[in-house]
């Protein structure tokens, strides 16, 4: 530093042709200007990275449809009217006396149906809240676009005798012995004999009525609770289990291909544009149950003494069928049984222990089990007055208890279930897919009854017929409805957080989706058919939900403040610390310069200050002040007087200065 | 008379500002639509059919054992009382078990005594290890899964469903660390739940956090619907509650110990409500004040069990006799009841058929049918067949060598 030390005496004293120190400082150390565009490089750089940083770490929030998913809140969804086809025998009529005008059946069917309609709409304006008649009766069918709603009056010898009319729904037939009904249709049968009758237009009014009003509804039925939310695909999973066959006498096999086949595929077939099922089976040989089910006496009201009686009285007539089964009963009743308590029917499926499933899909699955308890636990009964061996776990599946025969053939026995032995388990199982998947039941007391069994000689069917296009209508409309309510939520739920949670992404993958969801629910009209209606808030729902659920919408993480500050300024305080000073300087410099031009300044400070800012200047000057404690050490040499070596070493100080600019 | 006035002033004093609170409410459309939407969004008012439960340990490391022993053990006070596996989600940062400082390998105790192995059998950990993080964390509550995640690391929860959220680590003020590098705070803890209540993912949803400063984890929460406790007020730490020498550190936290001495005594079928289950909170045997917020929930702890949140199934349905098949065609009857068309085998076949796969599978149709023996599906070369081949080759080698001798000899 002794250069900048103005107070020596030798510094005034050195020669001209010599360069001073000072000049060699100046042509050392860059010029002002060029120290200048160095510092101010820095700043800059940070100014013109703004920008990139800006873009790099703003979150992409593209503008959401919110007008129109506003007015989506308050539409009401569209109800499609159906048309209702209704023919008839042309003798299920009385013949009108001779000498009175003969009409077309189509004629009466007409004055008939006006009598329909009245009846309906006078029970619908009395009905509190009020509904409406969302059907038309027709009486010609278009060809091209036949409705899939039919009524037929059909004379038909084995009908029942008696008023009132026992209306039902056509199930499918084959073989030889067809009506000739299409399937489907509602039919009211009316006896021969019930032709003539003075009050038979007053028995199909009352009929046709009572049937329409439980075939086609005003509203669609809700979903209750028990019932899976609606979705696309569904897996059902059957499964055999065992309590214990380590011990013998256990269900080895099951016919379950045609158990399926004969009971679910009629009623899973006519819903293929709702549903996409999977079945799985399976048979488990072990299958412990975590509670112990207690041995009891049966106590009087368990036992239904109504069926043994039944049973008791069809002995005495002589039917074999009948007095096994009332010596079946008997035994069964006087039996003790391991009775299974409510509570423990809660944790009957032994969830941890059991695989219900195969777990493949992220599919609801809905499990239908058929537990054959082991043979030290037989027969478990279900504890609850009247009730059947069976139960439904809402959102899950159901349980059917079935004990084998008390008499076993031998000991160690195994079974083959087969599809005789299983009706009865899927016969409940019927009616619990029902319950599952809030479809509604055909059968109502006094309205729609069982159909006549295809043949005389045999006996009515007690097993629930295939799906209807009545019911399937009705599950396109209550669906449907639960679909678009649950996409128009859905999406206000997107707006509403978009607006609360900031942080939030909505990409262009998310925007696509909440305007497809958008226009399908917007396409919704009562021009279109209910089955479109039906895809489209499908589509909607699942858009709807997609968008909700897209990975990309994670809100980023929240950070306080003080997280910020901690964060940046470890990183950003050392860097900014010699630039500020470094600019600093340059303004103090500069001004200085300034006032330097106004008024001439000795030589020697401003040298001294060139010198002390180029100290100032960081790594980059670090090796010129290297340089100038050289020359310092030159100028002390100058103080012994050896000029000579000192003009060597300023050369020396020149070349190495050369290299370094190299 | 004085008091007369007062009172009849009082009153007039009270209505004024009531008159001006209905008024403004009235006035103001924007706080009706938002009234309107929140009950427009509870869907299924007060019905619940199925609880879920997300446990999560979020601190690695063998010296924070007791945070795995705290979960593990309510994991297992869960199942104990009937939630099943598919329906608890379970978080554990580290793998206690397995380390290689624990000297009962593969086996925690959440106790002095080491009664109960809680890791044992049947355990089935949903997210471990590395794959405990923040993210993973809010993905989950949110459902915002990539499309490959499965089934089991899935909250499948609906609006009829109860949710149990526990978490326990280190934490402090409104936040809660997660392995040794990120942090979840109370705000996007909040945040998530409210996107949850939006897609209606929940019907009840019960927080419960045991961590320092654990209160501050649920002060952000502004969805409706929830009840929060926490064991320890803003600046105060949770403590453990003892050590177990063989062990080497300690086994569990206080208020989780004292918490599970509770639901120890509860069965499946208990009617204890939540209050009674606030009321054993004693802060001078858990050294810290345990917080409860009610303030969001509709109702009152009183008025919601235990069950509702640590049950398993809420009700069943049975089915009423009239939907069996009438007498006629009933099946429990023995004549319908076929044996078994190869009746012949008792157990001893059986055995043999295990060892023998190549006999016929006992299923009853290939296809329809999973799980079970594996090895009926690749059955081995039987004996006859690699007799055939020994012989086959024995015979082209004889003929070659015929082939070779007759013609050397020409």
């Amino acid at each position: 530093m002794s250069i900048t030390d103005p107070n020596r005496p030798s510094y005034s004293n050195l020669e001209r042709e010599k360069p001073t120190p000072a000049e060699v400082t100046l042509q050392i150390n860059p010029s002002t200007k060029r120290r200048l565009l160095i510092t101010l490089s820095f700043p800059l750089l940070f100014l013109l990275a703004i920008p990139f940083w800006w873009y790099v770490t703003s979150i992409e929030r593209l503008p959401l449809p919110v007008s129109r998913i506003d007015t989506l809140s308050n539409i009401t969804i569209p109800e499609v009217r159906g048309k209702i086809l209704v023919t008839a025998d042309s003798d299920a009529f009385p013949t009108p006396p001779p000498g009175r005008a003969v009409f077309e059946t189509k004629v009466i069917l007409e004055a008939l149906g006006r009598e329909v309609v009245k009846g309906v709409d006078g029970i619908y304006e009395r009905s509190r809240p009020q509904k409406k008649r969302n059907w038309d009766l027709i009486y010609d069918d278009n060809k091209e676009n036949p409705t899939p709603f039919k009524v037929h009056l059909r004379r038909f010898e084995h009908a029942n005798t008696s008023f009132p009319l026992e209306p039902y729904v056509q199930p499918f037939e084959k073989g030889l012995m067809t009506s000739g009904i299409t399937e489907g249709t509602l039919v009211i049968p009316v006896h021969p004999k019930q032709i003539s009758d003075r009050f038979l237009k007053q028995h199909y009014k009352i009929a046709l009525i009572n049937s329409l009003l439980s075939l086609y509804p005003a509203q669609p039925p809700m979903i209750p609770l028990r019932s899976l939310k609606y979705s696309p695909n569904i897996t059902l999973s059957f499964v055999l289990l065992n309590e214990d066959s380590s011990q013998g006498s256990y269900a080895r096999s099951w016919s379950i291909e045609s158990a399926i086949q004969d009971h679910f595929i009629p009623q899973l077939e006519p819903l293929k544009d709702i549903f996409n099922f999977t079945i799985e089976s399976q048979i488990l040989y072990h299958a412990p149950l975590t509670f112990s089910p207690t041995l009891g006496e049966p106590s009087s009201e368990k036992c239904d003494s109504a069926r043994i009686d039944a049973a008791l009285e069809g002995a005495k007539r002589g039917d074999e069928m009948d007095e096994a089964i009332a010596i079946d009963l008997i035994q069964e009743s006087r039996q003790q049984a391991w009775w299974v308590g409510e509570e423990d029917m809660k944790v009957f499926v032994n969830s941890e222990r059991w695989s219900l499933d195969s777990g493949s899909t992220n599919n609801p699955v809905l499990r239908f089990l058929l537990y054959i308890p082991k043979e030290a636990h037989r027969p478990m009964k279900l504890a609850t007055e009247d009730s059947a061996q069976s139960f439904l776990l809402p959102q899950f599946g159901s349980v059917h208890i079935l004990n084998p025969p008390s008499l076993s053939l031998t000991q160690t026995s195994t079974y083959h279930l087969s599809s005789s032995t299983l009706k009865g388990s899927f016969h409940l199982f019927t009616q619990h897919l029902y319950s599952l998947l809030a479809l509604p039941v055909l059968y109502d007391p006094g309205k729609i009854h069982h159909p006549p069994s295809p043949s005389p000689l045999l006996p009515p069917s007690d097993m629930w017929q295939g799906i209807t296009p009545w019911q399937v209508n009705q599950v396109l409309l209550s669906r449907g409805k639960e679909n678009s309510e649950e996409a128009i939520k859905t999406l206000i739920g997107i707006k509403r957080l978009v607006r609360k949670i900031k942080e939030m992404k909505i990409g262009k993958g998310v925007r696509d989706k909440v305007l497809g969801s958008v226009e399908r629910l917007e396409q919704m009209s009562e021009n279109r058919s209910a089955l479109e209606n039906f895809i489209s808030s499908r589509d909607a729902v699942t858009l709807a939900n997609e968008a909700f659920f897209d990975p990309s919408m994670m809100g980023l993480l929240y950070f306080p403040d003080e997280h910020k500050f901690a964060v940046y300024t470890p990183l950003f305080a050392p860097v900014a610390v010699p630039l500020l000073l470094g600019l600093l300087k340059e303004l103090l410099s500069w001004r200085k310069r300034k006032r330097a031009a106004a008024g001439p300044a000795p030589v020697l400070t401003a040298t001294a200050t060139v010198v002390e800012e180029s100290q100032e200047q960081g790594m980059v000057v670090q090796e010129l002040v290297n340089d100038q404690s050289l020359i310092s050490e030159i100028e002390q040499r100058d103080d012994s007087q050896t000029s000579v070596a000192t003009g060597e070493e300023v050369l020396g100080a020149r070349e190495l200065r050369s290299r370094i600019k190299k | 008379m004085l008091f007369r006035y007062l009172y009849s002033l009082l009153g007039v004093l009270l209505a004024v500002p009531l008159c001006i609170a209905s008024s403004n409410i009235g006035s103001r459309p924007q706080l009706e639509s938002r009234v309107s939407d929140l009950f427009s969004n509870s869907t299924d008012a007060g019905g619940h059919t199925n609880n879920w439960a997300v446990l999560v340990c979020s601190s690695r490391y063998w010296f924070n054992y007791r945070h795995m022993a705290n979960t593990l053990a309510m994991y297992r006070t869960l199942k104990r009382l009937g939630l099943p596996d598919s329906n608890i989600i379970l978080m554990l940062a580290d793998d206690v078990a397995c380390n290689s400082r624990n000297s009962f390998p593969a086996s925690v105790y959440a106790n002095k005594g080491k009664e109960m192995d809680l890791y044992g059998q049947g355990i089935q950990v949903d997210y471990r290890g590395y794959e405990v993080t923040v993210e993973s964390f809010l993905r989950l509550l949110t459902g915002r899964h990539d499309h490959t995640v499965p089934r089991s690391k899935r909250l499948l929860s609906d609006s009829s469903s109860n949710v149990f959220v526990y978490m326990t680590g280190h934490g402090g003020n409104e936040f809660l660390k997660f392995q040794d590098n990120e942090e979840v705070s109370a705000y996007d803890v909040a945040d998530a739940v409210e996107q949850m209540w939006e897609k209606r993912r929940y019907n009840k949803l019960l927080f419960a956090i045991d961590t320092c400063q654990a209160n501050t984890m649920y002060s952000k929460f502004y969805s409706p619907e929830i009840i929060s406790t926490g064991s320890s007020a803003l600046g105060e730490n949770s403590y453990s509650h003892h050590n177990d020498m063989d062990i080497g550190v300690a086994v569990i936290d206080s208020f989780t110990h004292y918490i599970l001495q509770y639901l120890e005594t509860l069965g499946k079928t208990s009617k204890e409500t939540l209050k009674d289950f606030f009321g054993i909170y004693d802060p001078s045997k858990i050294h810290s004040h345990p917080g409860i917020s009610t303030s969001l929930s509709t109702s009152p702890p009183e008025d919601i069990l235990v069950t509702d949140f640590f049950g398993a199934v809420a009700k069943i349905e049975i089915s009423p006799k009239s939907s069996e098949l009438p007498i006629s065609s009933h099946a429990s009857y023995s004549t319908q009841w076929e044996e078994s068309p190869n009746t012949a085998r008792n157990r001893d076949d059986l055995d043999k058929e295990r060892e023998e796969p190549s006999s016929s599978s006992s299923f009853s149709s290939g296809e329809s049918t999973f799980g079970g023996n594996g090895n009926v599906w690749k059955s081995p070369l039987s004996v006859d067949n690699h007799m055939k081949r020994v012989f086959g080759t024995l015979g082209g080698l004889s003929g070659i060598g015929l082939f070779a001798y007759f013609a050397s000899r020409n």
